[in-house]
């Protein structure tokens, strides 16, 4: 469903495919941006919104047996493996994925097996890799997802100079797997031939990756770690963790799709939302308790549609600002509802 | 003559001494000797009302209780600077600054109740409350995305401390015949934060070291209230564990004054 990039940009996504056995009822654009902190999927069943998330664990994924890209079948396992790993090991959230063993068949078949595995196409020159669901539409349960990476580049799974860090993309997509969207937390520079580089991001669903030899990805940020709990949380944790809500708007007006970030002075975690209608409503979960700085700016340091699945009506003429109070963040609770003030540009 | 007059000097400076000494109580009759024996000090007008209270009803003596009411404020202190570091493209290197925040609490002014219990002439134990409407407030500077940084317009800490202190008394400092009583005090607590909207209480210990001076006026012969006074102390206040942008304790000064009662 979303893929990942290379310096430059997002790819064409692959549409989500259907459960044919169900009833197929509109999704809601297929990638609604998020309820929560950090950025999830919805899918809408009549007049109820479901997250797109796993219902069953642990997930049984396949690796395709084949070598590309530089990248045994094994050290793919285990690079895929590691990612898992490091998926289960946040702490405010329970997920867990079980490795079936290796197939011949190719990701992105409709098996009903979930397979990761090497795809040579040259043609995506700016995608790394790339995520699709099977999902119940009625229920927003994924059931099956396939991830493929490009061996149009150069592999590594040792942090090799000039070769992508295989882990750190793997930890990406599997992140995808689970139902995480794009984080906005990262700043990019347009490149003279078109594109983005990043300068820097803190959160590992960033939607541009580090450049080849670079292996800091590997280790989920604060934001991936609010995403993954609010999708999946582990018990106990809603009532240790808070939120903040609350609308942005302009001259009285909502924004939509701005890109919220609530800042802990005290620990430095950065985590971010959007304003997900045109009222200009977010919500940011699974924050822990604390004062909170909350800095709203337009989503510009990668594509929309990295974001949005349906761009139109995204407001991004307006000024970085923040909001003029911290806000507290108690346990299990959620802090009086905040409104950011924004001007135009 | 000579001898009688030695006598009385001595007495007279046995007397000063012991004023000085934060001891209140002087002996009439070494007064009288004193003025009889030095006739340049007779032509000056006496104290106007020379402090002839029993030792029972000495403020500041052993096992009392002294109970003051003051104004207290609070002066302003950073609260610390914290970046928004993200993780950068280039492998090992320096953390990419997002924006600072630097937080300050503003001066404030509260009120400070507490009770003292005398152990000695010199030391005494103290137990404080305070509780102070500060105001924190954060700037924000070096975002790229706006240049000309952010000032918030600063939100209400309801601050409580509940402290205790030690409390030496400078003896030979006092003055006005022991009226006035220098001492120092040091002591630690508990600080209690209650954020503007209630929702979030933050936690720590708080930390003094100061001293003041207290100044016991007309004393009192009878009732329960052995005298009144005014007090005003400074300190450096050390808060530990409540708001902090960076985890670290925060200095302030702070100032308090108003009135004691001895018992």
């Amino acid at each position: 469903m979303t893929v990942f990039t290379q310096p430059v940009t997002r790819l064409p996504r692959r549409g989500v495919r259907w459960l044919a056995c169900l009833l197929a009822v509109a999704m809601s654009g297929g990638a609604a941006p998020p309820a929560m902190a950090y950025q999830t999927y919805t899918v809408r069943s009549g007049t109820r919104v479901e997250m797109l998330k796993w219902h069953h664990f642990p997930v049984r994924y396949f690796v395709t047996d084949r070598a590309a890209g530089g990248i045994s079948a094994n050290d793919l396992q285990g690079a895929v493996s590691r990612a898992f790993n490091t998926w289960q090991g946040v702490s405010t959230a329970r997920v867990s994925a079980e490795f079936v063993g290796f197939t011949p068949a190719d990701p992105f078949d409709d098996d009903g097996m979930s397979t990761l595995g090497f795809l040579s196409r040259p043609d995506l020159d700016r995608v790394l890799g790339a995520t699709d669901y099977l999902i119940n539409t009625t229920t927003g349960e994924i059931v099956e997802s396939d991830i493929f990476f490009n061996s149009a580049f150069p592999w590594s799974v040792s942090g090799e100079s000039g070769r992508f860090d295989l882990e750190s993309i793997v930890l990406h997509e599997t992140g995808h797997l689970f139902g995480l969207g794009h984080s906005a937390i990262g700043e990019t520079e347009l490149r003279a031939g078109g594109g983005r580089t990043v300068i820097a991001a803190e959160a590992v669903m960033f939607p541009i990756a580090f450049p080849a030899g670079n292996t800091s990805a590997r280790t989920p940020r604060p934001d991936d770690e609010a995403g993954l709990s609010s999708l999946y949380p582990r018990e106990g944790v809603t009532a240790e963790t808070g939120t903040i809500s609350g609308r942005v708007t302009r001259d009285g007006q909502g924004v939509l799709g701005a890109h919220v970030v609530a800042f802990d002075p005290e620990t430095g975690a950065l985590v971010g939302g959007f304003t997900v209608n045109a009222q200009g409503d977010f919500t940011i979960a699974r924050l822990e308790p604390g004062s909170y700085l909350l800095r709203a700016e337009p989503v510009d340091d990668a594509d929309l549609d990295s974001f949005f699945d349906d761009a139109r009506g995204v407001d991004v003429d307006f000024r970085v600002a923040y909001h003029d109070r911290m806000v507290s963040v108690p346990k299990g609770g959620g802090a009086p509802a905040v409104e950011i003030k924004v001007v135009r540009k | 003559m000579r001898r009688r007059a030695a006598l009385a000097v001595r007495l007279a400076a046995v007397a000063a001494f012991t004023l000085a000494s934060g001891v209140a109580a002087a002996q009439s009759t070494t007064g009288k000797k004193a003025a009889a024996s030095q006739p340049v000090q007779a032509k000056k007008p006496l104290p106007s009302r020379p402090v002839t209270l029993p030792a029972s009803r000495q403020p500041g003596r052993p096992g009392s209780f002294e109970v003051s009411a003051s104004a207290s404020w609070l002066g302003p202190g950073s609260a610390g600077t914290s970046a928004a570091v993200l993780t950068p493209s280039v492998q090992d290197g320096q953390g990419y600054t997002w924006f600072r925040a630097k937080g300050e609490y503003a001066s404030s002014v509260g009120v400070r109740a507490a009770i003292g219990y005398n152990l000695t002439r010199t030391f005494a134990v103290e137990g404080a409350f305070v509780y102070s409407p500060s105001t924190v407030r954060f700037v924000v500077s070096d975002d790229p995305e706006l240049t000309d940084g952010f000032t918030s317009p600063g939100q209400r800490l309801s601050e409580y401390f509940v402290e205790a202190s030690i409390v030496a008394q400078l003896r030979p400092l006092s003055f006005a015949r022991g009226r006035g009583r220098p001492f120092v005090s040091g002591g630690a607590g508990y600080l209690r934060q209650l954020h503007a909207e209630k929702s979030l209480v933050e936690t720590g210990q708080i930390y003094h070291a100061g001293g003041g001076v207290k100044y016991m006026l007309a004393p009192r012969r009878r009732g329960m209230v052995r005298a009144f006074g005014l007090c005003i102390d400074g300190r450096l206040n050390i808060r530990s564990g409540g708001f902090s942008f960076t985890g670290a304790s925060v200095l302030s000064p702070a100032v308090s004054a108003g009135i004691v009662a001895a018992f």
